[in-house]
């Protein structure tokens, strides 16, 4: 009886799973046509600067949530996205604003990640 | 009656062991587990990404005891990579154990535990081993470990719900089968996560974290 308990719940698990996965590749599928540069919180300042930063050790959402959080504080910040695939942040910086980056690093370390690189591009 | 039940619901899912002992700074977690031998609860604070300081209630089903402490997760180091992390933790507690079990009627006694905690973790697979020495003087001492790995059937990016499947093994030296094996099933969804599964003992395990 036991074993068929293990049993039944390990195949239902896998059939959930299995047909939650097709799901989510749709809807990745469809997020990857859609604008990409679209943030994720918050919105993008067309006068402002566009920073792309790489990211090591940012694997999963709690990783992404911290990230989310530290940045969606700091006044210079309209908006900000988090690509989990890319490792990468996308932080949307109002006109006039800017960080430095050894302040990006700082923000970052506090949040426990570390950076590889900083890309800015002024819209 | 509605506090009663809110806190008898606690009471009842209730548990600690997940990947991520510390929150983001200044980030709130509560976490609940619930097996076939203990159900207890944690709440905790960050300060830091280093350390979270909490307050933890277990309550044993087979001894008949509770246990109330102070729990304290230290960060000790962490390994950033590109596609990985990696950590390692300690995680202690002093505390009270109350007990009614066979000749500890009413009893209480300071109790303390501690032991550590690594994880390694992709968006595709995850390993972890803990472990934790309990003392309580008389009442009970005792070493137990645990195992844990996983593979998510599919990636998610951030704010989809990822899921993953997992396999856990827990080493109970005292117990007399000392080894319990559980496939179980996570779910993570923005700040939820949540695990089913069910043992070769033919009990079934729930955990749940919040983190806010």
């Amino acid at each position: 009886m036991k074993k068929i308990n293990i049993l039944s719940l390990s195949i239902l698990l896998f059939v959930s799973t299995f047909a939650l996965a097709n799901e989510q590749d749709h809807s990745n599928h469809n997020h990857m046509e859609s604008n990409q540069i679209e943030v994720q919180v918050g919105s993008i300042d067309p006068n402002g600067t566009l920073m792309t930063v790489t990211v090591e050790g940012m694997v999963c959402d709690f990783c992404a949530q911290a990230i989310e959080r530290v940045f969606m504080k700091r006044e210079e910040v309209a908006g900000i996205t988090i690509n989990l695939d890319d490792q990468n942040v996308i932080i949307s910086l109002k006109s006039e604003k800017d960080i430095e980056n050894t302040t990006i690093e700082e923000l970052f370390l506090n949040a426990g990640y570390n950076v590889q690189t900083i890309n800015r591009k002024k819209l | 009656m509605l506090i009663k039940l809110i806190f008898l619901f606690i009471i009842i899912y209730s548990n600690v062991s997940f990947a991520r002992p510390v929150s983001y700074s200044e980030g709130w977690t509560w976490m609940t587990k619930n097996n076939s031998e203990v159900n207890s609860m944690l709440i905790h604070y960050s300060p830091t990404f280093r350390y979270s300081l909490g307050y933890r209630i277990e309550y044993f089903k087979a001894k008949e005891y509770s246990v109330h402490a102070l729990h304290y997760n230290h960060l000790i180091k962490r390994w950033n990579r590109r596609h990985s992390q990696a950590n390692f933790y300690t995680k202690k507690g002093i505390g009270i154990l109350y007990t009614d079990f066979a000749n500890y009627e009413s009893k209480k006694k300071y109790t303390g535990y501690l032991g550590i905690s690594t994880d390694w973790e992709t968006r595709r697979y995850f390993i972890s081993y803990e472990n934790r020495y309990f003392h309580s003087g008389k009442i009970n001492n005792y070493f137990s470990q645990k195992a844990q790995i996983g593979i998510a059937p599919y990636i998610g990016n951030y704010g989809d719900l990822h899921t993953w499947l997992m396999f856990r093994t827990d080493h109970n030296p005292e117990a007399t089968n000392a080894l319990t094996y559980t496939p179980l099933l996570r779910l993570f969804y923005k700040t939820h996560l949540v695990e089913i599964g069910a043992n070769n003992k033919n009990k079934v395990l729930f955990n749940w974290t919040i983190r806010f």
